[in-house]
């Protein structure tokens, strides 16, 4: 129980001092976000203006030859926060005789605040509960990264080794880079390892993608009170992205995953747009150039996400461009004085000398764009018909979303800038997801519909607040029903059941892992099967050596992927290892151990007097190649 | 209600239940046990019983080309190294050393080719 408070201490004050205050501390140096924001917004919007604010700190100072540890850490991100709270103090002359905006709540939009808050907090961790454990296999590769900046004190190089040759000669070849991996997902889960001290196998990574899960409802909220100024409407968005549907698709099931860039690229496309929105009912420049700060984080994050974050904008600037084409050239000069302005333009000028100088995105380097686009070239991303994408968004979630987009029209709400954008948001996604083809989208379709909850939850919210004014209650009553039935039938689906037999396999793979980090020599080469062993994508942390270390054997159908060929070895050594190629592997790339699932893989190599078997659990067992050794 | 009560009522709800994730993590009482060659390359036949549960009998047979040559009863909590006297074995020939949980009934098996 101690070790719990004390780990939980660590995290929230860790967790404070790295992202609430470095976010804070910069909305206070700008006037008009001091007042303009309420406390709320405030402390909802603190934490990823920190989290951008600290990515670009910890970039600059790794380039400047500084290490990225504690002591420097804490250093940097204090001097931050004291020279920010410096500006304020010296400025804060100028607004003191305005009044800070609140956000009033009676006290049953309060109550109801809070029990939509507990609700959401309590249906994800009752999920979490049971999926906390290091299991993740986009967490354990996320975590190799997050190690090496840790343990070396530098930003790392995204490159991996692999298995080259045919036709019997093969050999490991030198580091390629990938595009896979973008700095922003690593380096707050790095600073918070650095500050706080809690290990890569503590529950610490997956709570802290559980906040900014939590955080990007809440963001929802708050940008539905800015777009429709109705707090109703931002009370009913939050349930629809809150408490409901709170389990999959892009939810807390990703928080669990580990699926690090996209989980803190659905809180920053809110944001951004928050911002955006914002900026244009205040006409301030200052608060739109934080929109382009969060941009550029977005950036620096995920590309999926920003990749879609370019199209929701295009999408949203010419839906706003038809409806208010009467009133171009008005529109055209108030916009052009946000964005053609000494903070707008400084920000895009540090952005560009930051990616063209100091650090550019690895999926820039590797020209990963390119494979993005062309048409989809197989069926998983063709598009999702309807039926699918009730699934992906929820069925009344996107039947009220759909009617929402539909009502602002009607209502020639479209004129207005907010209502613009979400319609833009939710027909970007929408047609990315359902028609790629349209945009030449070469992505899978699934992981684009997993966006669309979000402004969905938004235009639903917008009808059915109407819809209220409009029907009987009885109606209303039937369809919140409706609503919450198939939000919370959603939940009920999702939720795990405990897998104890998951646990014990979890801790033979690690067991087996550090029996071969202490073992195994340092020009030995293993190879692991990843279809059948529990955690197996946690075995790299234990070596350090390469990303790809040990060899993996892939999901078997990649091995039949027309479109990405791929080595063959990894999948002979461990499913034939009796065969003449699976044997000219081993030599080539001086592979001796071999870690599999008992139950599964053990019959092929206990035929083999190739192999001794010198590690056993229940669920894992090691194979050594004998045959050079003794 | 005052925005400052929301957003303390609200991060108490939120630390209650990391709180709870970290409690759930750290009481885990999953326990795995394992057997293995101390080293695995060589001929030397030693191994570990690892049992990261609460301390258990384990019964280990040692076996030359299937033929019993030598066992044994080890209590185990952490890891218990049995040193195997290579002296009074085959020079070549296959060495299985087959380990079980006397409590649970739970077997495995480890072997070296001489």
């Amino acid at each position: 129980m101690f070790e719990s408070i004390q780990n939980l201490v660590l995290f929230c004050l860790s967790a404070f001092f790295l992202f609430f205050l470095p976010g804070l501390a910069l909305l206070l140096t700008i006037p008009k976000t001091r007042t303009r924001l309420s406390l709320i917004e405030k402390s909802i919007i603190s934490f990823p203006v920190g989290l951008v604010a600290v990515d670009f700190i910890t970039i600059l100072i790794a380039k400047l030859g500084i290490n990225i540890n504690r002591p420097n850490i804490i250093l940097v991100v204090a001097a931050f926060i004291l020279l920010c709270l410096a500006i304020y103090f010296f400025t804060k002359d100028r607004t003191k005789n305005e009044k800070t905006f609140e956000l009033n709540f009676g006290k049953r939009e309060a109550g109801i605040f809070l029990l939509l808050i507990f609700l959401t907090i309590f249906i994800k961790t009752a999920y979490l509960k049971e999926a906390v454990f290091p299991t993740a296999t986009d967490l354990g590769h996320h975590n190799y990264w997050i190690k090496i900046i840790v343990d070396t004190g530098k930003l790392p190089v995204y490159e991996e080794r692999d298995i080259i040759g045919t036709n019997g000669d093969y050999s490991i070849s030198e580091p390629e880079p990938i595009a896979d991996f973008i700095i922003g997902e690593h380096l707050p889960l790095a600073n918070l390892q650095l500050v706080s001290g809690l290990d890569f196998f503590s529950p610490s990574p997956v709570i802290f993608l559980f906040l900014i899960n939590v955080l990007a409802a809440l963001a929802i909220f708050i940008l539905s009170y800015r777009i429709f100024e109705s707090k109703n409407t931002a009370l009913i968005a939050f349930l629809l992205i809150g408490p409901l549907w709170a389990i999959s698709g892009s939810q807390v099931k990703y928080a669990s995953g580990g699926v690090i860039g996209n989980t803190i690229g659905n809180l920053l496309i809110p944001v951004i747009l928050y911002f955006t929105a914002l900026a244009w009912k205040e006409k301030s420049s200052v608060i739109f150039a934080l929109a382009v700060f969060c941009g550029l984080g977005l950036f620096y994050t995920h590309h999926l996400s920003a990749f879609i974050f370019i199209f929701v904008a295009v999408f949203s600037a010419i839906i706003y461009l038809i409806a208010n084409w009467k009133k171009i050239s008005s529109l055209a000069k108030t916009w052009l004085k946000i964005l053609i302005s000494p903070a707008v333009l400084a920000v895009i000028a540090l952005g560009l000398i930051f990616v063209l100088h100091i650090y550019t995105p690895s999926y820039i380097q590797t020209n990963a764009v390119e494979t993005a686009v062309g048409g989809p070239s197989k069926s998983t991303r063709a598009g999702l018909d309807w039926t699918q994408l009730k699934s992906v968004a929820g069925e009344a979630r996107i039947l009220f979303g759909v009617l929402g987009m539909l009502l602002i029209l009607g209502l020639k709400r479209i004129k207005n800038f907010g209502p613009v954008v979400m319609v833009g948001w939710s027909l970007s996604i929408l047609v990315m997801a359902a028609k790629p083809q349209w945009l030449y989208l070469d992505i899978p379709s699934g992981r684009i519909a997993n966006y669309i909850a979000y402004p969905l939850a938004i235009l639903a919210a917008f009808f059915l607040v109407w819809l209220f004014k409009k029907t009987t209650s009885a109606v209303f009553f039937l369809i919140i029903l409706f609503t919450l039935g198939t939000g919370l039938y959603d939940n009920s689906f999702s939720l795990k059941d405990p897998d104890q037999k998951g646990k014990v396999q979890t801790q033979e793979t690690f067991s087996a892992s550090r029996y071969l980090s202490e073992r195994a020599g340092a020009q030995d080469s293993i190879v692991k099967d990843h279809n059948y062993l529990m955690s197996d994508a946690w075995i790299k942390l234990f070596f350090m050596r390469d990303y790809n270390f040990p060899f993996s054997r892939s999901n078997f159908g990649r091995y039949e992927d027309p479109t990405k060929p791929r080595e063959m070895c990894t999948l002979w050594m461990i499913s034939q290892p009796e065969t003449a190629e699976a044997q000219s592997c081993f030599q080539g790339t001086n592979t001796k151990f071999v870690i599999v699932n008992k139950t599964i893989d053990s019959e092929q190599f206990s035929k083999n007097s190739d192999f001794d078997l010198v590690f056993s659990g229940q669920s894992v067992n090691i194979y050594l190649l004998v045959a050079d050794e003794r | 209600m005052k925005e400052k009560t929301i957003i303390l009522l609200a991060s108490l709800i939120f630390a209650a239940c990391a709180g709870y994730l970290f409690w759930v993590s750290s009481s885990d009482e999953t326990r795995a046990w394992t057997a293995y060659f101390d080293d695995p390359k060589s001929g030397e036949l030693d191994f570990i019983i690892e049992n990261e549960g609460n301390k258990e009998l384990f019964e280990w047979e040692l076996l030359a080309d299937d033929k019993k040559i030598l066992d044994g009863k080890v209590e185990v909590l952490g890891k218990e190294k049995i040193i195997v006297d290579s002296k009074n074995l085959p020079e070549a020939g296959k060495i299985t050393v087959e380990v079980s949980n006397a409590d649970s009934g739970e077997k495995t098996t480890i072997y070296k080719t001489k």
